[in-house]
């Protein structure tokens, strides 16, 4: 059961189970009314991400796994938005969607899963006792390629046209990003003398919401600018680890709500979707074990890697759940149902195969 | 200092996006939950440093920035924030349930009973009298025949009696000491609630029956005894669900005491069912039956401060301010006599049961405060009344508004007297 319902995966089918899909128990008020706390759920995942970027810590990292990180999101991302686009256009030639959704859909695909699950790779790493420079590459892979795609999304946001600034796009990430760092710093600022966690926790609720729905407002990426409001933050404080251990235990639930979530606005159900997602998932893999093995001379370790990594690195986040509802509620388009049919599918598939992999290799390891 | 400067601050920004050319601040619930945790925060926080209770900063926070004054909180916002609203509720009642410990109890039972019934005779029988006196003045409103006016008045007593259980519940929680009074004014609050809900389903009867009114259809107290009774059942089903995750599992308590709470909202709301009364009984069993009462009190410790921030801001911003333009004066009459009869009320109870002596010229401050029971109540008023009902109901609006803002301060205030008069003692 482990290897079925790995965390993320359990509370993904309970919310395909209560869906418009599945038994249809959650009314569409309910859906409407739960917009803030979606919100909120974007604002504190980008700002705990962000928090996690602290200098300190990562400037002691090798360059040389900074570039197999990059290399491990941007060549499976190229690959997944190729094999994306033939699948969408081998839809449309069976007029399953429409020629518009095409470009939309193997963008969101290749953004969305690229990246890979931290939670998996510490689980598995700890289950099969997995020890190694190899398996902390891994962890940091994991760990830092949300980067991406929340940058991704941050530039996605600004085709939205601006009609509050009158900016181009470019201008328009600056003032996105430093708004975010503006807030990073008058939260500094906020919690500096407060010592009670109480009050620490209502000032970053409050200002994690302020911050998320401004930035809604403004036609920006919350996640965006929330990231960069938590990467301002932790690099300014002095209570580093203080802070972590009260914010950190806040994060997982929010991935599992968006997991509960994402299904529940309804998603394109059939075998179309589902072959897609199998493509995709087996082109993710492919590229991520090509990826490792080219780069196996700056791991830094010996021995190839590439099968073990590809299956560690997988799985997908709930950031993907969350990407997607941030771009549901910014472009309601009818693609939003397919892209989240895919995503649903590919994360069930990437846990799955995932765990099955990773359960092989250590089977063989020990063998 | 530097929370009045942080509220300026965020005012001013909160002034900034509402002005600022097409943003349109009504589509961020978002937006408006973290502008009412922070300023409200620094409100209460303000307060405090006067000896006032953080609740009456955040409904003046929640007040100043509503739809009725500065407008930084829109109408929609307000509904958009219900579910939130619901979960909060649901959260502060889990707590006040928790709060009643039996044992502490005991020995108040006999007190609690009287005061409830002496507190709702007196409450009914003055306010009717005090109402028909105000028609007899001229100051009754639309209310034009005497059967109305006694209807009116009987409805409004009714109202009258109930007191905020979150309210009562937040001011005891920061105060922070639990004691026998703390113990004994939760009893009457809580219990009060249920004793209100059969009253005001006779009283609609009789006022039906007096109006000869067949504009809705009444309700009977079969239906409310229903409906109590399936909320104790829901509660005590969600109360032994609580017990036996929190006994198993031991990881996600938190996540999913939240998730439990959000659920018993929208579950059971729509089946008409009392949110609050389920989840007080699923409270007060955890607490008295099961050895995982202090950990749920203690999970419910860790989320309690932003919850309380958020609810009462929230409240604050619906406070109808205008109404006060309108009822003003029949209002302030209203809520003195109120209270006075909530002196008669508790003095009585108190007399007749023949403890809690000292609390006997003090003791109804506590019972000062009104709000979510009130607020329904006086929408059924006005759906069920078309003709008198509309402006029965905006006048008990305004009486709660002015009762809500004063009755954390009379609570405050008793509990400081009686931590005096303790330390005192114990010298």
């Amino acid at each position: 059961m482990a290897y079925l319902l790995f965390s993320g995966t359990a509370f993904l089918l309970m919310g395909i189970f209560i869906s418009p899909n599945g038994l249809d128990l959650i009314p569409v008020s309910v859906l409407k009314q739960l917009r803030p706390l979606v919100y909120f759920g974007l604002g504190w995942v980008g700002f705990l991400y962000g928090f996690q970027l602290e200098w300190r810590y990562l400037r002691r990292i090798p360059s040389a796994w900074y570039i197999t990180a990059t290399g491990l999101f941007l060549l499976p991302a190229m690959g997944l938005l190729a094999g994306a686009w033939g699948v969408a256009v081998g839809l449309q030639h069976i007029q399953l969607i429409s020629p518009d959704w095409i470009l939309p859909l193997s963008g969101i695909a290749a953004i969305l899963l690229a990246e890979s699950c931290t939670a998996f790779v510490f689980w598995a790493n700890r289950r099969y006792r997995f020890s190694g420079r190899h398996y902390r590459l891994a962890c940091f892979v994991a760990a830092i390629d949300n980067f991406f795609p929340i940058s991704c999304a941050a530039l996605l946001f600004l085709f939205f046209p601006l009609k509050t600034m009158g900016l181009s796009p470019i201008p328009a990430l600056m003032v996105e990003a430093m708004m975010g760092v503006a807030a990073g710093h008058v939260l500094h600022y906020l919690v500096r003398r407060v010592s009670d966690p109480l009050d620490v926790s209502t000032i970053l609720f409050g200002a994690v919401f302020t911050l998320s729905g401004a930035a809604y407002l403004f036609h920006f990426s919350p996640l965006f600018v929330a990231m960069m409001a938590g990467l301002t933050f932790t690099n300014r404080t002095r209570r580093h680890s203080w802070f972590q251990q009260r914010l950190t235990p806040v994060e997982k639930p929010l991935y599992l709500m968006f997991m509960i979530v994402l299904p529940l606005y309804g998603f394109e159900s059939g075998w179309a979707p589902l072959a897609a997602a199998i493509v995709l998932v087996t082109i993710k893999y492919l590229t991520k074990r090509m990826t490792l093995f080219a780069t196996r001379r700056l791991h830094q370790a010996p021995g190839d890697f590439s099968r073990r990594g590809a299956f560690l690195l997988l799985p997908m986040s709930g950031i993907g759940p969350a990407l997607l509802l941030e771009i549901r509620e910014r472009f309601p388009a009818e693609w939003i149902g397919w892209a989240s049919a895919i995503l649903i599918f590919a994360l069930l598939l990437g846990d799955w195969a995932g765990a099955a992999g990773v359960y092989q290799a250590a089977r063989k390891k020990a063998k | 200092m530097i929370h009045l400067i942080l509220i300026l601050g965020l005012t001013a920004f909160g002034y900034f996006m509402r002005h600022f050319s097409s943003l349109e601040i009504s589509e961020s619930a978002a937006y408006a939950m973290g502008m009412m945790m922070l300023v409200g925060y620094c409100a209460g926080k303000l307060v405090q440093r006067r000896s006032l209770p953080a609740v009456t900063g955040y409904l003046l926070a929640g007040m100043v920035m509503g739809p009725f004054v500065m407008k930084l909180i829109t109408l929609r916002h307000v509904a958009d924030l219900q579910l939130i609203n619901g979960l909060a509720l649901s959260l502060i009642a889990l707590t006040a349930g928790g709060e009643i410990r039996l044992a502490r109890l005991r020995p108040h039972l006999k007190s609690i009973a009287w005061v409830l019934l002496s507190q709702s005779l007196i409450m009914v029988a003055g306010m009717t009298i005090g109402f028909w006196l105000l028609s007899v003045w001229g100051l009754a409103l639309s209310v034009t025949t005497q059967a109305g006016v006694i209807a009116a008045g009987l409805l409004l007593g009714i109202v009258s009696t109930a007191s905020s259980p979150s309210t009562t519940l937040a001011v005891i929680v920061e105060y922070g000491t639990r004691t026998a009074l703390t113990d004994w004014i939760l009893g009457v609050v809580m219990l009060k609630d249920i004793v209100i809900l059969f009253l005001f389903c006779i009283g609609l009867n009789v006022a039906h029956s007096l109006t000869s009114s067949a504009a809705a259809e009444v309700v009977g107290i079969a239906a409310v005894s229903i409906q109590i009774s399936g909320s104790l059942l829901a509660g005590l089903v969600i109360g032994l669900i609580i017990m036996a995750y929190m006994r198993h599992a031991k990881s996600r308590q938190v996540v999913f005491i939240l998730a439990v709470c959000f659920f018993a909202y929208e579950v059971f709301e729509p089946l008409k069912l009392h949110p609050l009364l389920i989840m007080m009984t699923a409270g007060f069993l955890v607490v008295n039956l099961s050895r995982e009462g202090d950990r749920l009190m203690d999970h419910l410790e860790e989320i309690s401060p932003p919850v309380y921030v958020l609810f009462f801001t929230l409240a604050g911003a619906t406070l109808r301010l205008p109404l006060l333009k309108s009822f003003g004066l029949v209002a302030m009459v209203l809520v003195i006599l109120r209270l006075v009869c909530k002196w008669g009320g508790t003095w009585i109870g108190l007399r007749v049961a023949g403890n809690l002596r000292r609390m006997r010229h003090r003791g109804w401050t506590a019972f000062v405060s009104q709000a979510g029971l009130s607020l329904g109540m006086a929408i059924i008023i006005q759906e069920q009344f078309p003709g008198w009902g509309e402006s029965v109901a905006m006048l008990i609006l305004a009486v709660v508004f002015i009762n809500q803002l004063i009755g954390p301060l009379t609570l405050k205030w008793l509990l400081d007297r009686d931590g005096n008069q303790q330390s005192q003692e114990s010298i």
